[in-house]
Order: C-alpha cells, then structure tokens, then sequence
C-alpha cells in the first residue's frame, strides 16, 4: 500500500516554542486515519505543513507523492480540505459558492453537489454569512466533497458541533470514505472511534503512537485485580502498566501492551497467586485519558 | 485566462458598489474639470454641506483615496496574509489571481478614466489618435504610482485597519527619511547626483514589484514585508553615504571668473550699526541675504544659478561650512542685481556675527541659449501654438498668457518689451506699468514626457514680471508694484531653451560681518 501522506523529521517552531516535534508519521492510501490529542497537541500545525500554509522548521513531508512544500495551485484539485478556523467568503450566497468552485475542479460532481446540499440540508439562497457554525462546515464539507478528491483533510471538523450536525457530517464523509483517504484531526475520541481505521496520538507535537485501531483496541486493556489480603503496589511496575492504583485489596491498571498470557505472567511475578484478573476492552476516550494522565504525571 | 475571467466575474459581482461609487467620483470630476464645481450640478446634488466640500481640488483627492480604498478592498477578497483564508487551499494559480485583479482595475478604474482623458483632449481642442501612446503613458505611470503600491500594501496586509496603520507606518518612515535627509550635507543638490537616484528608484520600484508577486507566488508575508523594509534601508544607506559635493563638482566643473557666462561679483554691503539682530528671537534660524552683482549676460541667454556653497571662517577659527545648497535664481541679460538668502542656525549666527569674516563662495551655474527664437503677436482671441498649445489673454489679468497644452508644460524662453509693443497702460491706484524687458523661464525636459496625474491637459500660464513686482517705498506713501501689460498685437518673443553648460565658479568676500548680511525687514526694495 502507498501512503498518502508521508512526514518525516517534520518540526516546527514559533519563536520559542516547539509546535512539532520530528513528527514522523504515515497515512496509509484508503485509510479513515484520525490525528487525536489534546489542544496544542500540534495537530493543525501539522495539517497545515501537510497543506502547504505554513512552512516547516525542519523536516519534510509528501502528500500524493509531492513534496508539501511545492503544493500549490493545479495540485489541489486533488485534495479537499477543510478547517474549523476556515474563513469562508461570508458576502457570498451558499449556491453562488459552490457554482464559483465548480469552475475550479474538472473533477467536478454537479450531481453530488445537489445530493450533498441535499443531504447536508444548505440553503442555497442564504448568505454564508447567515449560517451557523454547524452550516457553515457543512458547506465547507460539502465543496470539499463534491470534486471526488483523493484525500480529504478535516482539521477537528466536528468542534462545537450539536450532534445531529456531527452525525450528517460522518454519514457524508463516510459514504466518500471508500475512494479517498481521509486524515482528520480531533479531540473529538467518541465520534473517531465509530469510524477511523488508523489513529495517530499526538502529545506537545511528539508522536506517541501510530496504528491501526483494530490493533490499539487490542492492546489496551483495564485490568482488575483483587488480591487475597490488602499489599502496597509492588516497584518498579511494568513501563506498559498505566495509572495502577491499590486500593481495598484492589489493583487496579492500565495494560497498554496486552498480552492475555504474558499480562496475566506479570501479575503472577509481581502478586503470586491472585483471588481474581478483570480483563476489560477500553473505549478510545479511556485509552488516551489514560495517557494524558501518564504524560502529566511525567 | 479561463480562471482569471472567472474570478474576475466574481469581483464585479461583488463589488458593483464600489464600481458605481468609482464611476460616480470620475464623473464628477469630469465635470468639475470641464465647467467647475459652483455650477447646477453640484447645487442640485442637495444643499450646500457636505456638497460643498466637492471641488476641484477634492474630488482628483477623494477619487485617489477611493481607488486606494477600492484596491485594498479588491486584493482583501483573497487575503494573501494569513493561513485560515477559504481560498489558499483551493486550486487558484497565482499569476491567474493577479491577473484578475488587475484585469479588474484595467476594466473598472483605469479604462473609464482612459475614456475620460480622451474626453478632456477632445474637448480642450487637441487630436485624441496622435496622443494615444501619451495618454497610455499617463496610465502607466498611475498604475505605478497608485494601483501597484495599493495592491502591494493591500497583499500585505490582512484588513482595511491594517492597510490604513500600514499607509501610517509608511507615512511616519517617509518624514523620518526627510528629516534625516535634511540633515546630510550638500543634499539638497542631490539631483545633481543622476545615477545614485536613479538606481534607488529603480531598487525601489524592483523591491515593490517583487514583494508583491513573491507574496502572491508564495505567500511569504513577513519575508515580502522584510524586503521591503531592507530596501528601504538600503536605499537610506546609499542615500546618506553618497557623496554629493563631489557630484556637483563633476557636474559643474570649476571656471575661472573670466571664462563665465556672467560676470558675478559679490555687491558693496552697507555696513550695519547693529549690535545683534532682535527680531523674531523665537525663531530658530536666521537668514543671510547675500546680494550680487551680474553683468555681461549674453543677449538671448540666461544663467540659472542652481546651487550655491558658503563656507564662513571666522579669525577665532571658527567655521561655518553648511555644504550645497539648492537655489533657484534667473538671470538675464537686464539683470543687475540678485539676491541669494541663505539660511543659518541662530546659534552659529551669535558665535559669529560680530566678527569679521572670510566668506568662500561657489556658485552652481546652468547657462541656457535661446533656440529656434521666433516671435509671435499676441492676439485678442483664443490661439493655437505648437509650442504653447492653445492660448489666449484675459485683459483682467494682462500680465499673463494662459495656455492648456496636453500632457507636460513647454520648455520655453520667453520675453517682452514693452517698448517694441504698443500696449498702453496707464497708472491704475498703486499699480504702475512695468517699462523694462521681462521674462518668462520654464525649465527644458523631455518634450515627450507627461506629467504624473488624472487630467492629459494642463492648464498653465505663461506670466511675466511675477517675480520683479517691486514696492518702491517714498516716504509714507503707499508701496507701488509694477505690473506687466501684454495687449492684442504685443511682441512676444518665444524659444526653447538650450543647455550650453553647467559650469562652477569660485568668489571671496573678505572682511564681512554676517551681521550685515542678516536679513533686515528695512532692507528690502
């Protein structure tokens, strides 16, 4: 499989701080891949490289095969890309919007275009101006759809969005999701987990992990212990072991390399012979507040 | 091009506001230009304020502002600076863009004005087809002047507040630059430095283009800005650095008195009585009022004094050497006399007045000869020239000639007698009829330049005596000015003027107290 978007050694600076850090990242052709992490992660700094609006401190990046640096004019037909921040033409009607942008791309779907107005319910005679905030990236979505892009590129798509709207929006990006791989930015876990298939973790513009998350699911694991009589956590802990906790004649912890045999062979060194072992598969949410914590306690 | 008409549709639906406010502002200055701003037109708009502020000074000025304000607003519908713009991601060609835009103020601004400009030659008399090239000429140097810095200012800035506190910036820089300027020696005779200036203008007019397309190419906003500011710098460099009393000396090359095209002398000063000069203590400066005297002109020659050098030494060893300074002084083969004033610290002046000082003078001279002299009769109607233009003479002002002449004012000599014309004036309250020869100077340049502005006619006049009105004072009678009388049938001779040579001449005055030559109200004629 070729990668569509390809970085390597990506940093970025401003002034004295560090907004990325030799990001090296690959997003796989076809792929549904999320970038998640908390606010100031890095994640629109590293969009916005992979777009060709910001320049990089150091590294590279290539998206379809180009360097992100010489992105520029023709090469956009080829990539839909849409951002929280965006500033759209507010003087312009939602037709006229969409009937100016379909001059640009000879890829152009008039038939999607109305399917998308459609589905997206955009009033085509109103001032974008007018629109809420949900409109307004429905609108964005719908002009970054309507050309069949190779890759679409949200940047946190679905911030401060009511429900309804983040649903209409993941039906229309899914039902493209088959012919262009889509990278999107979010710290929005509940709704990426529903339909990425690859998530990279991004923390104070470091990459910590990159994977599928079929394999992220089942890797991490909440275990329960229940031991026979109360004991202090046994030191050092496994480095895989996240937030133990002893309470009650309770261990509780986070297993992020979980392995049945070799998890339940480290409870044995460490607490011989236990009452009870609780394995629970984890929500992606869970998965990085636990994380999130781990790096603040580092 | 398919692109750039496609965005360029966009703007005109966009901005069909500001076009008719555009085309609204040409039309009334077309027709202030033409018949003047106190007419129907503008009483019936609707009262008095703040109608009456429309003239034809401030339309031309609220027109500019407008197309400034239009350019910025035009640019800012693709904000160039910053990375949340809808459009940066989508598939625009740079050059496409650009294109727009300017197709946009071809169309919108420049063409209208265009066919306004063919209008105004039309109806002051002049043929449109031979003054195409020249009105295309005048287009250019507008969209130079006005339409590129506009759209450069516009590229680099992200709105309207933000342009205006550029416009500021750029503002306050400028009266830096003048004040430092002021301050460097012998500056003043910088445009004898040709080669230094025309490099910075070029450096200059190269870093604007390039900030703006690099900026539409790339979008670098704080590089395209930094090359523009280390322009600047450079250029200031350059500007202080350059040696300019060396240029003048190149350009005006030493002669000795006898080799000049005028005999000048300093005149015998009246010793003063003064102990120190009283008047105007608040002021910061005073002015030295150097006379001389000039003879042997050639007849049909005149000597311009461009620039003069006045090096003070005192016996206590002081010095006062303020380098060249510009001057701007005629003299023609009547002449008798001039005057040079000069301007000196207040502070300088008090250390040295009361001494007796050595004063080093040289003076910059351009000699000019008549060429191709031919004399014309005034006439009581309107006349065509091929030099002046189309001209006629109003006896309410009779000392001048008006004249509207397309693009650029004639390099002229001209000169009456008033012996050799029959024009009878008689003494009118304190105006006296001028009897002596006068003259009429406009400095020569290229005859197939035009002059930067809106309107290809230019309306001039040709006004002897202007700068010998005298006041001759008689006891307490009331001062008296001469007043040139031209009529219809008057003698008006008339030439281009031709350079002979700029040449450089070195005069002494020994034993002047400055305080003599501090300039006294009592001593003027």
């Amino acid at each position: 499989m070729t990668a569509s978007i390809h970085a390597e050694g990506l940093s970025k600076r401003f002034r004295n701080v560090s907004a990325l850090d030799h990001l090296n990242l690959e997003v796989q052709e076809g792929a549904v891949h999320a970038l998640v992490g908390p606010n100031g992660a890095g994640k629109t700094t590293a969009i916005k490289i992979f777009m060709n609006l910001i320049t990089a401190t150091s590294g590279q990046a290539q998206v379809l095969g180009m360097d992100s640096r010489t992105i520029r004019g023709k090469f956009y037909t080829q990539i839909g890309y849409v951002s929280e921040n965006q500033e759209l033409p507010e003087w312009m009607k939602v037709g006229a919007l969409l009937e100016y942008l379909r001059e640009f791309y000879p890829t152009w779907d008039i038939e999607l275009e109305t399917s998308l107005v459609k589905q997206f319910e955009l009033p085509r005679q109103r001032k974008i101006k007018g629109l809420s905030r949900g409109m307004k990236m429905k609108l964005a979505l719908a002009s970054a759809l309507a050309f069949h892009p190779r890759l679409i590129v949200l940047d946190e798509p679905f911030g401060g969005l009511d429900p309804l709207v983040r649903d209409q929006l993941i039906e229309g990006l899914l039902e493209r999701a088959g012919e262009a791989t889509v990278f999107l930015s979010s710290h929005d876990l509940a709704e990426i987990e529903s339909f990425a298939s690859h998530v990279s973790y991004l923390e104070e513009g470091k990459l910590r992990f990159s994977e599928e998350m079929t394999s992220l699911a089942a890797r991490f694991r909440e275990v329960e212990i229940t031991l026979d009589k109360e004991q202090r956590l046994p030191s050092p802990l496994p480095e895989s072991w996240l937030q133990a906790k002893a309470a009650g004649g309770v261990v509780r912890f986070v297993e992020s390399r979980f392995e049945e045999e070799r998890t339940a062979a480290e409870i044995q060194r460490l607490f011989g012979d236990v009452k009870g072992v609780d394995y629970r598969a984890m929500t992606l949410r869970a998965i990085f507040l636990a994380l999130a914590r781990r790096a603040e306690q580092v | 091009m398919k692109q750039t008409l496609h965005i360029f549709k966009k703007d005109a639906r966009r901005h069909w506001p500001e076009i008719l406010i555009s085309l609204l502002l040409l039309g009334l200055y077309v027709k202030v230009t033409l018949h003047g701003a106190n007419d129907r037109t503008i009483d019936s708009i609707g009262g008095s304020f703040p109608w009456a502020l429309l003239s034809e000074q401030s339309i031309p000025l609220l027109m500019i502002l407008f197309w400034v304000f239009f350019t910025v607003r035009l640019v800012h519908g693709e904000t160039l600076v910053g990375d949340r713009q809808w459009w940066i991601s989508k598939p625009y060609q740079w050059w496409k863009l650009l294109g727009a835009k300017l197709l946009f103020l071809l169309v919108f601004v420049c063409l209208p004005l265009f066919i306004a400009q063919l209008y105004f030659l039309r109806h002051a008399g002049f043929p449109i087809f031979p003054n195409l090239i020249r009105v295309g000429h005048m287009q250019l140097d507008l969209g130079l002047t006005l339409f590129l810095p506009s759209i450069v200012l516009a590229s680099l800035t992200k709105s309207l507040g933000q342009a205006l506190l550029g416009v500021v910036t750029l503002f306050i820089g400028l009266m830096l630059m003048v004040s430092l300027f002021e301050k460097i020696p012998s500056f003043g005779m910088s445009s004898a430095a040709e080669g230094i200036g025309d490099a910075c203008s070029t450096l200059f007019m190269a870093a604007v283009i390039g900030a703006g397309g690099w900026q539409y190419a790339r979008r670098r906003t704080w590089a395209s800005r930094g090359l523009l500011v280390a322009t600047a710098v450079v250029i200031i460099v350059i500007m202080t650095l350059t040696p300019y009393a060396k240029f003048v000396e190149k350009k005006y090359p030493l002669v000795d008195s006898s080799q000049a095209p005028a005999r000048i002398a300093p005149a015998a000063l009246n010793p003063s009585t003064k102990k120190g000069i009283s008047e105007e203590r608040f002021l910061p400066d005073i002015y030295l009022r150097v006379p001389f005297a000039v003879s042997d002109i050639a007849l049909g020659h005149v000597v311009l004094l461009e620039g003069i050098k006045f090096n003070v030494e005192t016996p206590d060893g002081s010095k006062w050497d303020p380098g060249w300074k510009r001057e701007s002084t005629e003299m023609w083969t009547e002449d008798q006399q001039k005057v040079v004033l000069l301007e000196m610290k207040r502070k300088q002046f008090e250390r040295m007045n009361l001494q007796t000082a050595q004063l080093h003078i040289e003076l910059a001279l351009a000699e000019f000869a008549e060429k191709e002299p031919r004399e014309i009769l005034l006439r009581e109607r309107e006349f065509f020239d091929p030099q002046l233009g189309i001209c006629h003479w109003d006896e309410k002002d009779p000392s001048q000639i008006e004249c509207l002449r397309p693009f650029a004012y004639p390099s002229l000599m001209a000169t009456f007698d008033p012996a050799k014309s029959q024009c009878k004036a008689e003494e009118r309250g304190n105006l006296i009829p001028e009897d002596k020869v006068s003259h009429v100077w406009f400095a020569p340049h290229d005859e197939n330049s035009v002059e930067a502005g809106l309107n290809p006619i230019v309306n001039y006049s040709v006004r002897f005596g202007s700068r010998s009105w005298q006041a001759s004072f008689q006891g307490n009678a009331r001062p008296r000015l001469r007043v040139v009388y031209l009529c219809p049938g008057a003698n008006v001779r008339l030439a281009k003027p031709e350079l002979v040579r700029h040449i450089r001449v070195h005069l002494e005055m020994s034993g002047v107290r400055l305080l003599d030559l501090a300039r006294n109200e009592s001593d003027w004629d």
